[in-house]
């Protein structure tokens, strides 16, 4: 696999031909992959369990390498431009003892001035509701709160993408709208790549490309009348949504 | 017969931190009828569950045992472990057997069931989860995330419980694997088992049935309607 840094498109991660195979796995679980994930929009993946999403999404932020094919990501003064990817599973993303060391974690291996570093704490603690809780340790906390930790710790690095895995699965109504529009207020500055299957979200999406069962992508294409994205998307009819 | 669990009075205090999550709260929960229970995060939602399955004993108050000849009498930790059935968030974290097969039957095998019955109660509960009979001879992690929750599901609903509390039970399952469960909690219903929700996903819930149990500030407030929940917290 190729990974390119292009600073001739320097708001686009690009997928070209990607595929991608499981070690010891026959067939490949995403199939000549072909994307296009712009700054300033909200992309939405879609696709049913097992289709391949997630690692996509790890692929999307250069975590895992495709089996054959290119990503290319933008450049920026410091090299590869920042990506930021809240996992499904938030147990799996947090590392530190307690609230304010894995806020601080990312932040202190991009070496970011001590003053710097506790403003911004300071800041994304008051904007996901985690001010009272720096101290308290990650164990403690709720399913739902540690989803907000997850994904503070990856706002707080200001990426310039910022790729989602399902991430308002375990947080209440308040903050599941409360996130929503704090994700769309990173708009413009921000590419978003949005796993969801929640029929609010993914009405935001500029695009959205359907992860199919053979690995290709199948539906790729906007929010339209026919609401053709709703059946061939998520498997059922049109509904009302709460 | 027709059991009731009475909550009573029932408080808890974090050992840790001295927060007081359950401040005498009520409630009852009928074998027969599926129990929606919704709250904000941190809440204690799932500390109730984990209380009313008995791995540990409120600081305060009771869980009650009404059994259909008006018998009222408190059931304590270990007799609730055996009327209960219980899921964690993320259960198929805890995956720890060979096969699929082993997984789901585990429980069966530890209380001595005979094989063809537990083939039996096997095949039965893959079936109402809409799992593929080849799955059961795969290796539990190499099945996908939606599939795992299932097998993660199957291996408590194969268990014969009064009442099962699913904990988070969808979050991250797609349309299908939601539909699937909530078939599984259709049957468990139709065959007078007790069946408690935990979740925040009101649109699949408010259309799988159920009454909405809330739990806020300490308290369980019975039949809640879902908007009134919505509107308070400026959700809609």
């Amino acid at each position: 696999m190729v990974e390119r840094y292009s600073e001739l498109n320097p708001e686009v991660i690009s997928l070209e031909s990607v595929s991608y195979r499981y070690p010891n796995s026959t067939s490949d679980l995403l199939k000549d992959i072909n994307l296009t994930l712009p700054q300033g929009k909200i992309v939405i993946l879609a696709g049913a369990n097992g289709s391949g999403k997630s690692s996509l999404a790890k692929i999307i932020a250069g975590l895992v390498s495709p089996t054959t094919g290119t990503v290319t990501f933008p450049s920026s003064e410091s090299g590869r431009a920042m990506v930021g990817l809240v996992l499904q599973n938030p147990t799996e993303q947090l590392i530190s003892q307690d609230v304010e060391s894995e806020l601080a974690f990312g932040l202190e291996n991009h070496a970011i001035a001590p003053a710097e570093m506790a403003q911004r704490i300071t800041a994304i603690a008051e904007q996901f509701g985690l001010t009272e809780r720096l101290s308290t340790p990650i164990e403690q906390l709720s399913d739902g709160l540690k989803q907000l930790v997850a994904i503070a710790s990856a706002v707080i690095l200001q990426p310039q993408f910022l790729i989602l895995d399902e991430p308002t699965a375990y947080l209440d109504p308040y903050w599941t709208v409360r996130i929503r529009k704090t994700i769309v207020s990173f708009l413009p500055q921000c590419g978003i790549v949005w796993i969801t299957g929640s029929i609010p979200e993914v009405l935001l999406a500029d695009t959205i490309y359907c992860l199919e069962s053979d690995g290709t992508i199948g539906y790729a294409g906007g929010i339209d009348s026919t609401e053709r994205w709703q059946l061939e998307c998520y498997g059922f009819q049109p509904m009302k949504t709460v | 017969m027709k059991l009731t669990i009475k909550v009573e009075g029932l408080s808890y205090r974090y050992p840790q931190t001295n927060r007081m999550v359950l401040d005498s709260a009520e409630c009852t929960i009928k074998t027969g009828e599926i129990v929606n229970l919704i709250g904000l995060a941190e809440s204690g939602k799932s500390t109730f569950c984990r209380l009313m399955k008995g791995f540990e004993e409120p600081t305060g108050g009771r869980f009650a045992l009404l059994s259909g000849d008006g018998n009222v009498r408190t059931v304590r930790g270990q007799e609730r472990l055996n009327l209960m059935g219980w899921t964690p968030p993320l259960p198929e974290t805890a995956f720890f057997a060979e096969t699929v097969y082993d997984e789901i039957a585990f429980g069966l095998q530890n209380q001595g069931v005979e094989q063809a019955e537990q083939r039996q109660k096997v095949e039965r509960v893959i079936n109402l989860l809409a799992l593929a009979p080849e799955l059961l001879s795969r290796y539990p992690q190499t099945l996908s995330g939606g599939e795992k929750r299932r097998v993660a599901l199957a291996s408590i609903a194969v268990m014969d419980y009064q009442f099962y509390i699913f904990d988070e039970p969808t979050a991250g399952l797609d349309y299908n694997g939601v539909r699937a469960f909530e078939q599984l909690i259709s049957q468990l219903q139709t065959e007078g088992k007790g069946v408690i929700r935990v979740g925040h996903d009101l649109d699949n819930m408010k259309r799988a049935g159920g009454r909405f149990l809330l739990l806020e500030q300490g308290k369980l407030w019975e039949t809640v309607k879902v908007e009134q929940y919505l509107e308070r917290y400026g959700a809609v």
